[in-house]
């Protein structure tokens, strides 16, 4: 529990002050800081150590002429952080860049592994090509579409937003015929596919709680009590029903 | 307005101790909190992200917040050892990571 602040990781803003020899700049005693900066700052404990009285200022820096006229007070709605569509696009290259090394890997491991048949191993191409591209759809559809559907798609937790999208294009991709569906491989391959995107999608929407407004430490914790495991459990049912096929 | 899980805020405040300044209110991304008759309210608590800006910034120390990013990402580096980007170590924002030296977050309860 949080309940008592722990003094330490607070005094930053206090050194700043005494650092700049801010009290020898300025005759007030007053310190605007910015409303998100105050997980960082305990205001009385900065006004103990250095005498200055911090003022919260609004979240978005272009309500500051606002909030100066109305004599340093913030609205409700300045203090009120958005997710909007904006604020949620601009967070989805953090997503592809710090995940696009493993979807990569899982792409590429599939795509070896698609060489393997009942008559031995050849180098795949275009059915290992097609693979690889369904893996990069399946991480985009969690990192990068789930953000942008965040409010449109249902459920609460991350992970069966995420599961939901990947189960859309997984169904998308085999009625445009990017996934085989034909005779008893195709099927198998449609079905492990039915598994492996969603679960894919899951995970990388699931990771999408560190970057929103609006995700709470025991949320993600409650959540990934139940995602996790069904997602693992799903990808290795999925993966089983991949391999099998190809052998048919 | 997008709402997280239901029934898990950690958040809690001690009425009694409560003095009324309003601090809470001005910190709270969220509108959690009223102040009425001098005394603060917690009228959404649903909303709260448990960022721990309100138990910080209260003078009398009368909220409780068990906070921390919730970070999917910062909690599975946690579990395997490892750090990740998303915080200095697992989940948690300085004061929480303070308060969990261990490293261990993804396996706590």
């Amino acid at each position: 529990m949080s309940g008592a602040p722990r003094v330490k990781e607070l005094l930053e803003i206090i050194h700043r002050i005494e650092s700049t020899h801010l009290s020898e700049v300025v005759s007030h005693r007053q310190i605007i800081l910015p409303q998100l900066g105050a997980p960082g700052v305990a205001a009385h404990e900065v006004k103990r150590r250095s005498s200055f009285r911090v003022i919260y200022g609004p979240v978005r820096a272009h309500d500051i002429p606002e909030f100066l006229n109305a004599g340093m007070k913030t609205s409700a709605e300045m203090r009120e952080v958005n997710f909007n569509l904006s604020d949620r696009t601009v967070l989805i290259p953090v997503e592809l860049v710090q995940w696009s090394p493993y979807a990569l890997a899982v792409a590429l491991v599939l795509f070896f592994l698609a060489g393997v048949s009942r008559n031995g191993y050849i180098l795949p191409g275009w059915t290992g090509g097609r693979e690889v591209l369904i893996v990069i759809v399946a991480f985009i559809t969690g990192s990068a579409l789930t953000p942008i559907f965040l409010p449109w798609l249902p459920g609460r937790a991350l992970s069966v937003k995420g599961m939901i999208s990947g189960l859309i294009f997984a169904i998308v991709l085999v009625f445009a015929g990017l996934i085989p569906s034909a005779q008893t491989g195709g099927q198998l391959e449609t079905a492990a596919w039915i598994l492996l995107m969603p679960a894919i999608a899951a995970f990388t929407a699931m990771n999408f709680t560190g970057s929103t407004t609006y995700t709470s430490l025991s949320g993600v914790k409650k959540e990934m009590r139940f995602a996790v495991p069904a997602q693992i459990i799903v990808a290795m049912l999925g993966l089983s029903l991949w391999v099998t096929a190809r052998f048919f | 307005m997008l709402r997280y899980l239901e029934n898990v805020v950690t958040l809690q405040l001690d009425t009694e101790t409560c003095n009324g300044c309003g601090m809470c209110v001005n910190v709270c991304p969220h509108g959690v909190f009223n102040v009425q008759d001098r005394k603060a309210a917690i009228v959404d608590k649903e909303a709260c992200m448990e960022c721990g800006a309100c138990a910080l910034n209260c003078p009398v120390n009368a909220i409780k917040v068990q906070s921390g990013v919730g970070c999917a990402t910062a909690i599975i580096m946690g579990a395997i050892g490892k750090k990740s980007e998303c915080s200095g170590s697992c989940g948690g924002s300085p004061a929480a990571n303070a308060a969990n030296k261990s490293g261990s977050c993804g396996a706590t309860k």
